[in-house]
């Protein structure tokens, strides 16, 4: 079973992307800031179940979606699992950014939490192609 | 006196650890009773409507949550769940509600009865929100223009437009904000506005032209550029120009960094930067010279947008050490800082 861990401040979003992970068989872990959700990846690889993806919120409080990524992209434990990125700025320089900075596919906010479901698979197949 | 100011301090203390407790316990009744009633709104979600029965059997505590619930979901989402969501809170009456909120003689139970309109999209919602652009409140006006902006309907564009005008006018950037999430927002009917005789028209419809980047109408914008009366529209020229970033703009904008209204100028420099045509670089350099620091500095702004060749005009002030080095060096700190920060 492929874990994804959800990082995002906003419990509603976080609530409702865990629910439908699990209902389409996904096992999850969850975090409401980058600080906790990068624990959560470095723990999950200490006891041997390290997240498959990660799925972060751009905007949050003491560390950005983009912070964690290259907090992330850094470390030599967690370097290769495949980032989303949800953020509400579509505009072509802070997409750039955001592929600057290590992710491997964004989603817009509001977003489509059925798409959301279809671009992880897709993420998720690439990685596994790529192992 | 001191044992009263003792017993005083430790009566402050209990009553607010009881605040504090009675807060904490609210939250955790909230969280729990959010935690029963999630899977159910979910699964409605997943299923376009609640199995029978389903709702019936909740208690209306459970209810008012579950519709707390959808009401915060609903803007976050788009497609098919937000679809459900928004049906979802009609049959449970919160359009009508809403509908009914418009009328309340509290702004903020009428801005946020537009709020939600927009958010769940009913089909009598443009027409319910373009009522709000007329509310005497300019904080409800300015909500249903969101509002009106998010429900992306066509037929909101000309009374958009239109709540530019009259004592209960919006905000040029209100109108502007709005009518930029109308997508299929013809250029053809905003071209008419340059024609207008008000200049808040005139003014949106530069600022719409240069945000969807309408390249075919970038001559009249040109136009407005050169020979409005208002500075505000040739400020907003300016902008669009450099947002449409076509070097068909820059010989308009070079004629207008020295003469003129300053906003429009400082525009037209920022501007100049945002295309890079580097027949831009000689004239900014001779901006960044100029004694006049707030041009200056602009101008040197503008430079870093072109990147290398801009970075190395920047440098070449710097090192000469005259009056005005100041003002590049300033503008290559500030770059170092932005890419230390970001690397």
């Amino acid at each position: 079973m492929k874990t994804v861990l959800v990082i995002d401040d906003d419990s509603d979003i976080r609530e409702l992307i865990t629910w439908k992970l699990t209902q389409a068989g996904y096992a999850t872990l969850g975090a409401s800031d980058g600080a906790e959700g990068l624990a959560a990846a470095i723990a999950g690889d200490a006891e041997g179940s390290p997240p498959d993806l990660i799925l972060v919120d751009w905007m949050m409080p003491k560390m950005t979606g983009i912070e964690v990524c290259r907090s992330v992209r850094d470390n030599p434990i967690t370097s290769r699992i495949p980032i989303i990125l949800l953020t509400a700025n579509a505009m072509e320089a802070e997409v750039e950014s955001g592929f600057a900075a290590g992710v491997d596919d964004y989603v817009v906010k509001p977003f489509s939490p059925r798409e959301l479901l279809g671009r992880i698979q897709a993420v998720l197949s690439r990685s596994e192609a790529r192992t | 006196m001191g044992t009263a100011i003792a017993a005083a301090a430790v009566l402050a203390s209990l009553v607010a650890i009881g605040l504090a407790a009675r807060r904490w316990d609210r939250r955790s009744r909230l969280v729990r009773a959010e935690a029963q009633v999630r899977p159910i709104l979910y699964g409605a979600m997943e299923l376009g409507g609640f199995a029978s029965g389903e709702v019936d059997a909740l208690t209306r505590a459970q209810k008012r949550d579950l519709e707390a619930m959808a009401r915060s979901l609903l803007p976050k989402l788009r497609g098919q769940d937000r679809e459900t969501l928004g049906r979802l809170l009609d049959q449970w009456g919160a359009v009508e509600t809403a509908r009914k909120d418009r009328h309340s003689k509290r702004f903020g139970v009428r801005a946020k009865a537009g709020q939600f309109l927009g958010d769940a999209g009913s089909p009598t919602a443009v027409r319910d929100l373009i009522e709000l652009l007329h509310d005497h409140d300019p904080r409800v006006r300015w909500s249903a223009a969101r509002a009106l902006g998010r429900l992306g309907h066509p037929s909101a564009l000309s009374p958009l437009l239109a709540s530019l005008e009259g004592p209960r006018a919006l905000p040029v950037d209100a109108v502007a904000d709005a009518v930029i999430q109308i997508r299929s927002c013809p250029v053809a009917v905003l071209r008419q506005g340059l024609r207008s005789r008000s200049v808040a028209s005139r003014a949106v419809t530069v600022e719409l032209l240069g945000r969807f980047q309408a390249l075919a109408a970038i001559d009249e914008v040109i136009e407005r550029l050169h020979h409005d009366e208002s500075a505000e529209v040739r400020a907003r020229a300016a902008r669009a120009l450099g947002r449409m970033s076509s070097p068909r703009a820059v010989d308009a904008l070079l004629l207008s960094v020295d003469d003129g209204p300053v906003a429009m100028r400082a525009q037209a420099i920022w501007a100049l930067g945002e295309i890079g045509d580097p027949r831009v670089l000689p004239v900014l350099r001779c901006i960044v010279l100029q004694p006049a620091r707030q041009m200056g500095e602009q101008a040197a702004s503008a430079l870093l947008l072109i990147g290398q060749p801009g970075v190395d005009v920047l440098n070449d002030i710097a090192e000469s050490g005259g009056r005005t080095a100041s003002v590049a060096a300033a503008a290559l700190a500030s770059r170092w800082l932005l890419q230390s920060s970001s690397s």
